[in-house]
C-alpha cells in the first residue's frame, strides 16, 4: 500500500458525525427557538390584554375619583347650608350678643356656600365627561389603543414589534358570579354571594388578545430538510377587577403621605374667613364641618364583622362624619375564554 | 533516505486511532450537548408554561400536564408550590393599626395581592459517555396569581404582611367581595336640630343614633327597594336617565337655593312655615328659589341613624335614602 493512499480515512466518519451533529442541534436549535417564540408570545399577548383593559379600568377609576370628590363638596356644601339656616334662625351658637355677630358669620358661610357651589358644579361637569362612555365605546376605545399599540410598537409605549395583535373577544365578565353593592342610610352590602346585575356598561369586561407571528426558523434549509415558516401564537385574557377595596371615615384617618400626620379630609370652619374656629365649643352643634371624628375618641363605631353573611356593614354612629365604601380598578390575567380560534379568519399573524 | 517499507507499516492505524478517538469524542460530546439544550428547554418551557397557566386559573394538575405533554414530550411530573405574596409597602397606605378595633372601625382596605405560585421540575438524563455517566438538569418558574388579601375590606383586623392574611388569600374572582361591578357608596352624617324655634337658641340636638343620614348624589351602586339605586339607569352620565343624574339634580337646586342666601343676612319670620323652614312644615316649592326649597333638600335624607339586624332580608333596604326627591320631570332639578 502506498503511504498517500492513507490519507483521509477519518473523512468519512468526520462527514457523517459532523452532519449526524449539525443535524441534531438544527432540530435542538428549532425546537428550542419554537418554544422561545412560543414564550414570547405569551408575553406579548399578556401585556397587551392587560394594557388594553385599562381603558375601562381607568375610565371607572376617574370616576371614583370624581365621585369621591363631589361628594365631599356637597357634603360641605349641606353642612354650611344647614349653617346658614342656623345663623338666619340665631341657632348654633350666635345671637345678636355674641361675637362674632351672626351676620359676620353669615357673610362668611356665605361665601363659603358659594365657593363651594362652584367646585360641586365643576365636579359634577368633569363627571359627566368622564361617565358618559358605553360598553361599546369602551371597547372601540380598546381596538384604538390596541392599534396605537400596535404602531407604537418598541417603543414605551407600543408592544413587541415581531407580533400582530388582535382582540378576539370583548365581553362583559358572566354575571352568574358577579355579586352586588347596596345601601341605605346606615347600612350597607357588597359582594357576598348576592347576584348583581346591572347594566353593560357598569359590567366588568373580559378581554382576549393574541399575539401572532410567522417566524422564519434559524435553520430554514439544512440537507434534505425544508423547515417552513411557522406561527408563534399567544393567547391572553384579562379582565377588569377590584384591585383595592376599602372604607374609611375620611376625616379619622391621616394621610400616609402627609408630613404633618394630617387626616385625609380635616375639620373646616365655614363660619371663619380664614377657615379657624371661631371660639365656639369644638362640637358637631355649631359650625363645623367634621369628616369623621377625632382618631384618638372612638365616636364612631362599626363592626365589619357584623353582617348578614353578605358582606354587610353598619354603623351606629354617635358624631357627624362623611363614611365612603368604594374601589380601585385594575385588571387581572384570566384563562382564554374565546374558544377555538383560526389563524387568518379569527386573527392574523405578522 | 527512504525508510524501509516495514518501517511505516501500521503508522496510519495509530493515527486513525487517535483521530478517529478525537472525533468521536467531539461529535459525541456536541451529540450530548444538544441532547442536554433540547431537554433543559423542556424543562424551561413546560415550567413557565404551567406556572403560567396555573396562575390564570388553569389549576388542574392532570389537565395541565396532560395539555402540555405533547409540546413537551420528556417533560417530567409538574407540580406547582404557593409561596406568599411580596410585601406591601405600609408605608403608602394608611396604617392597618388606624383602623381601631374590630367592633370601632374607622376604615379597613382589602388589596390584591400576587401569590407566587412556583413551579420546579428536574430530571436526569442518563447515558452520556462523553460528560459524564449523567447529568441532572432542572428548571423553575414563578409567576403571580392574582389573590385577595386582608379580604372583605380587612375584617380580620390583620397586618397586611402577617401570615394571617398569607394563610387566608382568597380567589378575587369566587371568593369575595371584589367581584362587584365599580361601586360608591357614602354613609353622610350631620348633626341637626329638632327642636328649633325661629330666633333662640335650640334646645334639642340631634346626635348620637339620632344623627341625620344625607342623601348625597354622589353613588354607584344597586338597591334592593326605593330608587336611588343607578346600576340600571337608562343612561350614562349625569343627563336625563343617566347613573349621575342626580347630582345634576343637585348642582340645580343648590344653586336655586343661593337666592335665598342674599348678601345681607335675611330677617324671616321667626314663625316656621316661611321660606327658610326645611321641615314639612315648611312650603314644597318656593317660586323665589326657581321652585327649589330647603324642605326639597332635607327631604333627600333620613332623620336618625338606623341599624338593622344581620341575617334579616332587608338588611340596608329598610331606610333607603331619596336623593331623587325635586329631580324627576316637572321638578326643580330636572
Amino acid at each position: 500500500m502506498r503511504l498517500h493512499r492513507q490519507r483521509g480515512q477519518t473523512f468519512p466518519i468526520w462527514a457523517f458525525g459532523t452532519l449526524t451533529v449539525l443535524t441534531m442541534l438544527a432540530l435542538a436549535m428549532s425546537y428550542g427557538q419554537m418554544v422561545a417564540w412560543q414564550m414570547r408570545a405569551m408575553n406579548a399577548a399578556d401585556a397587551a390584554a392587560r394594557g388594553m383593559l385599562s381603558v375601562q379600568t381607568t375610565q371607572w377609576n376617574e370616576t371614583e375619583a370624581a365621585l369621591h370628590a363631589a361628594a365631599v363638596e356637597e357634603y360641605r356644601l349641606r353642612v354650611t347650608m344647614n349653617d346658614l339656616l342656623e345663623v338666619i334662625r340665631g341657632n348654633g351658637g350666635c345671637t345678636s350678643s355674641t361675637t362674632p355677630s351672626c351676620a359676620t358669620l353669615y357673610a362668611n358661610l356665605r361665601q363659603n356656600y358659594l365657593d363651594s357651589l362652584t367646585r360641586y358644579t365643576n365636579d359634577v361637569a368633569v363627571l359627566g365627561r368622564i361617565s358618559t362612555p358605553t360598553f361599546t365605546d369602551q371597547v372601540t376605545s380598546i381596538q384604538a389603543a390596541l392599534a396605537q399599540y400596535q404602531a407604537n410598537c418598541g417603543t414605551n409605549s407600543g408592544g413587541d414589534c415581531a407580533f400582530n395583535y388582535t382582540l378576539v373577544a370583548a365581553t362583559p365578565r358572566p354575571t352568574t358570579y358577579l355579586h352586588d353593592v347596596y345601601s341605605d342610610c346606615c347600612n350597607m352590602v357588597v359582594g357576598g354571594n348576592t347576584a348583581g346585575n346591572p347594566k353593560l356598561d357598569l359590567t366588568p369586561m373580559q378581554i382576549e388578545i393574541v399575539a401572532c407571528a410567522k417566524v422564519t426558523p434559524w435553520v430554514p434549509n439544512f440537507w434534505h430538510w425544508n423547515a417552513s415558516t411557522f406561527n408563534a401564537v399567544g393567547r391572553a385574557a384579562a379582565t377588569s377587577i377590584m384591585d383595592t377595596q376599602e372604607f374609611m371615615w375620611v376625616g379619622s384617618l391621616v394621610d400616609p403621605t402627609s408630613t404633618s400626620s394630617a387626616v385625609f379630609q380635616a375639620s373646616e370652619y365655614p363660619e371663619a374667613s380664614n377657615n379657624a374656629t371661631q371660639g365656639f365649643p369644638y362640637n358637631d352643634q355649631y359650625y363645623r364641618i367634621d369628616y369623621g371624628g377625632n382618631p384618638n375618641i372612638t365616636y364612631n363605631t362599626g363592626d365589619p364583622s357584623t353582617s348578614d353573611g353578605s358582606g354587610g356593614f353598619q354603623y351606629a354612629a354617635s358624631y357627624s362624619g362623611l363614611y365612603v365604601a368604594d374601589g380601585w380598578w385594575s385588571t387581572m390575567t384570566i384563562r382564554p375564554f374565546a374558544g377555538n380560534l383560526t389563524a387568518g379568519t379569527s386573527f392574523t399573524c405578522k | 533516505m527512504r525508510r524501509p517499507r516495514h518501517a511505516v507499516l501500521g503508522v496510519a492505524l495509530a493515527e486513525t486511532a487517535i483521530v478517529l478517538s478525537f472525533t468521536l469524542l467531539v461529535i459525541f460530546g456536541a451529540m450530548q450537548i444538544a441532547l442536554i439544550g433540547f431537554y433543559q428547554t423542556q424543562l424551561d418551557g413546560s415550567t413557565f408554561m404551567y406556572s403560567h397557566s396555573y396562575a390564570n386559573g388553569s389549576t388542574n394538575n392532570a389537565a395541565l400536564s396532560s395539555a402540555l405533554g405533547p409540546i413537551f414530550p420528556n417533560m417530567p411530573a409538574l407540580t406547582e408550590a404557593a409561596a406568599n405574596p411580596l410585601s406591601t409597602d405600609t408605608t403608602t397606605m394608611p396604617n392597618f393599626t388606624q383602623w381601631g378595633t374590630l367592633t370601632q372601625r374607622f376604615g379597613g382596605a382589602a388589596t390584591i395581592r400576587n401569590q407566587l405560585i412556583q413551579t420546579h421540575a428536574s430530571m436526569t438524563v442518563n447515558g452520556l459517555s462523553v460528560l459524564g455517566s449523567s447529568i441532572t438538569l432542572s428548571a423553575g418558574n414563578v409567576e403571580g396569581a392574582a389573590m385577595v388579601g386582608n379580604h372583605d375590606d380587612d375584617a380580620q383586623g390583620a397586618g397586611y404582611n402577617s401570615q394571617t392574611v398569607y394563610n387566608t388569600l382568597v380567589n378575587p374572582l369566587t371568593q369575595d367581595d371584589q367581584n362587584v361591578p365599580p361601586y360608591y357608596l357614602t354613609f353622610a352624617y350631620m348633626s341637626y336640630c329638632t327642636t328649633f324655634t325661629f330666633g333662640s337658641s335650640c334646645s334639642s340636638w340631634n346626635t348620637g343614633g339620632g344623627l341625620r343620614s344625607l342623601g348625597l348624589a354622589e353613588y354607584l351602586k344597586d338597591d334592593q327597594t326605593g330608587n336611588a339605586g343607578n346600576y340600571t339607569s337608562s343612561a350614562d352620565g349625569i343627563g336625563t336617565g343617566g347613573e349621575f343624574q342626580n347630582m345634576a339634580c343637585h348642582q340645580r337646586i343648590f344653586s336655586d337655593l343661593a337666592a335665598a342666601f342674599p348678601a345681607v343676612m335675611p330677617k324671616p319670620s321667626p314663625a316656621a312655615g316661611s321660606d327658610w323652614d326645611e321641615t314639612s312644615g315648611g312650603p314644597a316649592t318656593v317660586s323665589a328659589f326657581n321652585g327649589a326649597s330647603f324642605r326639597m333638600v332635607y327631604s333627600w335624607d333620613v332623620q336618625g341613624t338606623h341599624g338593622e339586624s344581620p341575617g334579616n332580608k332587608s338588611f340596608a333596604n329598610g331606610f333607603p335614602l331619596n336623593p331623587g326627591y325635586g329631580c324627576s320631570a316637572g321638578g326643580p332639578g330636572a
